[in-house]
């Protein structure tokens, strides 16, 4: 009987409870989830030839002379606004207040959650949902009891480079508006190859090496002494000194891989990468085809210590096909290299050899601050892609500065486009060491900023190189 | 990433040797209560949010999935031993997983992948104490996804990204049941419990392709679940459940059950 009444006085008891549980779990579920997300937030390029390069390389790949730059000031302070948390607020209260007495104070704004970081009493709260972080702070700030409230503001990798001509670099980033290069002009803003994004996920590798065949480098220049692993090869004299003694390769040199972030002279593409030089460009700008079939062969084959060769650049070019020069790269390219070469500065359609060589080697054009291809720029169905090369600064020789200037200069052509993609080759390379030449080769003709006409064309390739999308996480969304 | 998965299948070994061994004698006393009395035998449909932080590399991340399925289950074998298989539809949303030796680095936050999802469970009651009865559970749910294919624009060329997600979860440990109430029955268990999965991704871009598997694994290894039974007529019982996977990453799973006698 008693059993009866107790039944029926309880028989709504399992809905209600079961209802109850199913609303605290839902709650829970959702709490956690919300936890969760904010960790998630936080915890994130046929006959032997031994010809002569068509035209001196002073001319043919650098159609104006470089542009000397005299000793400058401080770099400014470059564009781009304070950023701060979605969430996150630092509030401190009066000294006066017991600790019990802010923590209430902080409920009332109903935060997610908050804690105290000691020593300095500043509270890291969370702000509630359906509210923002600015609501919260215009309301925390009107609070007598509040000391101060402040964003709680981004912090950045140290991927602006602190490099005191990084400013003149618009290659690496381009700020729009007027540009600090010969002649002022106004650029697009961002039509560079979004170095600073790309080094938060990959700035390269000491035991990545980077061959410049070209008129050598001159090794004991301030931004280049710490990047260069050996005195190289000089091919032209035969001798194991390849000092430049023109300025075209300490220029190409300086692009890839100039010291960075040490506060003085330019950035390099792939900084934590080394060079090494194999001379074969004469000190008048000329070479013979078959100084760079050996360098090819010298660079694949060249080791030290846990050293190798991942990428070549050539920002030479001659006319004429050689099947030498074909078996040169695609020995190198066998050998797990990936081969980069300048596609000429003749304006006229013809990608000149090695860049020709479609299947071994990535051609390069030239763009320029607005992301349109130079007039200069060679064009043709070999051409893959696109880097800037107008206006490009970067190291020259100690030697050959006149004094009173740095030795840095100005210069156009597809050289200076070359070693920007070779650079970004060694990015790639550095970071996935598994992948092949022909993988990296296609990551970078696939992931550019589509530049001139939609789709792949014969002046710009697939496009303007961008480094950030092909190194940083490609987020797959619904 | 082959020395993990050979741990993954010693340690699975293990577990399901451990949970045999705890179940025989439990086995045994059921079937001779079989002899005694016959089963309840129940039609059930669950439903469940499920949460658990899971690991892969030194990455962490919450695999969430919603769940739905059907379940078969004999009851009250004598007094003592509950058995259930179950299967149904998933939908992990294995987001934030990033997929970095692909030619292309991917990150996953492409949300639900439906999947099959099946199982089995067993509950033994063995010691009674008071208003108490002490035993023991196990259970084992597998989740094998179906592939799913996402584009990946903002390319120059036509690009996609295969996912392949699957994941099992074997759980084994006390599970303790109040007796006195009459018409429902709260329980409580504390387990062991492994995760372990794979998400395979698969890239296309134009003629460069890549694939790459990533191993997952639970974040913790012990689970908290409280639940209570509402036997509401004759027939039909309610069950609505939270489970907690304490550790770094806690996490909530919720799940109810409505089961029909036949």
């Amino acid at each position: 009987m008693a059993k009866t009444n107790f039944k029926k006085k309880y028989r709504y008891l399992p809905v209600i409870v079961s209802l109850l549980l199913v609303l605290v779990l839902v709650i829970m579920t959702a709490q956690t989830g919300a936890q969760n997300k904010i960790k998630d937030r936080l915890a994130a390029s046929g006959q032997k030839t031994s010809g002569r390069l068509e035209e001196a390389l002073k001319s043919r790949l650098n159609p104006a002379p470089p542009v000397k730059i005299k000793a400058i000031s401080q770099p400014e302070r470059l564009p781009g606004g304070p950023k701060y948390s979605a969430e996150k607020i630092l509030v401190r209260f009066k000294p006066e207040l017991s600790a019990q007495s802010t923590e209430n104070i902080l409920r009332a704004y109903q935060p997610l959650h908050f804690k105290l970081i000691p020593k300095i009493n500043v509270y890291v709260m969370t702000v509630g949902e359906g509210t923002t972080v600015e609501e919260t702070l215009a309301a925390l700030k009107v609070n007598p009891d509040v000391l101060y409230a402040e964003p709680d503001y981004k912090l950045r990798l140290a991927v602006q480079p602190n490099d005191q001509l990084f400013r003149y670099q618009y290659a690496l980033y381009n700020p729009g508006g007027t540009l600090q290069i010969p002649g002022s002009p106004t650029g697009k803003n961002r039509a560079d190859i979004k170095a600073t994004g790309a080094w938060d996920f990959a700035k390269g590798d000491p035991n990545l090496l980077i061959a410049v065949l070209d008129s050598g480098i001159d090794y004991t220049h301030p931004d280049l002494a710490g990047q260069v692993i050996s005195t190289g090869k000089d091919f032209v004299n035969d001798d194991d000194d390849a000092m430049d003694d023109h300025w075209h390769g300490t220029h190409v040199a300086g692009i890839i891989a100039a010291a960075t972030n040490n506060t003085e002279g330019i950035a390099g593409v792939a900084w934590n990468c080394r060079l090494l030089p194999g001379k074969i460009i004469t000190a008048e700008g000329e070479g013979d085809y078959s100084d760079l079939i050996e360098a090819l062969i010298w660079a694949a084959d060249y080791t030290s210590a846990q050293a190798r060769v991942g990428v070549i650049n050539m920002s030479v070019g001659g006319e004429e096909p050689s099947s030498s020069l074909e078996a040169a790269l695609e020995y190198a390219f066998n050998k797990g290299i990936v081969l980069v070469a300048a596609c000429g500065n003749d304006g006229l359609a013809g990608v000149l050899y090695p860049a020709a060589y479609d299947q071994f080697c990535l051609a390069v054009a030239a763009s320029d601050y607005n992301d349109e291809i130079a007039d200069f720029s060679n064009s043709g169905p070999e051409v893959d892609v696109a880097a800037p090369g107008v206006w490009v600064l970067s190291t020259i020789p100690v030697a050959l500065t006149e004094p009173g200037y740095l030795p840095y200069a100005f210069a156009t052509g597809t050289s200076m486009a070359t070693p920007h993609v070779a650079g970004f080759a060694a990015l790639i390379k550095a970071s996935k060491p598994w992948l092949r030449p022909g993988d990296i080769m296609k990551l970078i003709k696939y992931t550019p900023d589509d530049i001139e006409t939609a789709g792949r064309d014969d002046f710009a390739g697939y496009g303007r190189i961008n480094t950030e999308r092909a190194l940083s996480p490609f987020r797959i969304v619904k | 990433m082959k020395e993990r998965a050979r741990k993954a299948k010693r340690l699975t070994g293990v577990l399901a040797v451990v949970l045999t061994l705890m179940l025989l004698p439990t086995v045994g006393l059921a079937l001779q209560a079989q002899e005694q009395e016959k089963p309840v035998w129940e039609f059930g449909l669950t439903g469940e949010l499920y949460a658990r932080g899971i690991k892969w590399s030194d990455q962490t991340t919450t695999l969430k999935s919603t769940n739905l399925m059907f379940e078969l289950r004999a009851r009250n074998l004598g007094h003592l031993f509950n058995l259930s298989f179950f299967g149904g539809l998933g939908l992990p949303r294995p987001n934030g997983v990033v997929f970095d030796q692909l030619p292309l680095t991917l990150e996953y936050q492409g949300g639900s992948i439906t999947g099959l999802l099946f199982g089995a469970r067993a509950e033994a009651r063995l010691l009674p104490a008071s208003d108490f009865n002490f035993g023991l559970m196990a259970e084992f749910t597998s989740c094998l996804g179906f592939k799913k294919d996402f584009a990946l624009s903002g390319l120059v060329v036509p690009a996609t990204a295969t996912a392949t997600p699957s994941w099992s979860q074997a759980s084994g440990g006390l599970r303790v049941t109040y007796d006195a109430l009459e018409g429902s029955q709260p329980f409580l268990e504390a387990a062991g419990s492994y995760f372990w999965g794979q998400f395979k991704m698969k890239e296309k871009i134009e003629d460069l392709e890549g694939e790459q598997k990533v191993e997952l694994k639970g974040a913790s290894y012990v689970s908290i679940t409280a639940g209570w039974s509402f036997f509401l007529v004759d027939k039909i019982t309610l069950v609505p459940k939270i489970r907690i996977f304490p550790g770094s990453r806690t996490t909530i799973s919720g799940l109810l059950s409505i089961y029909y006698g036949f």
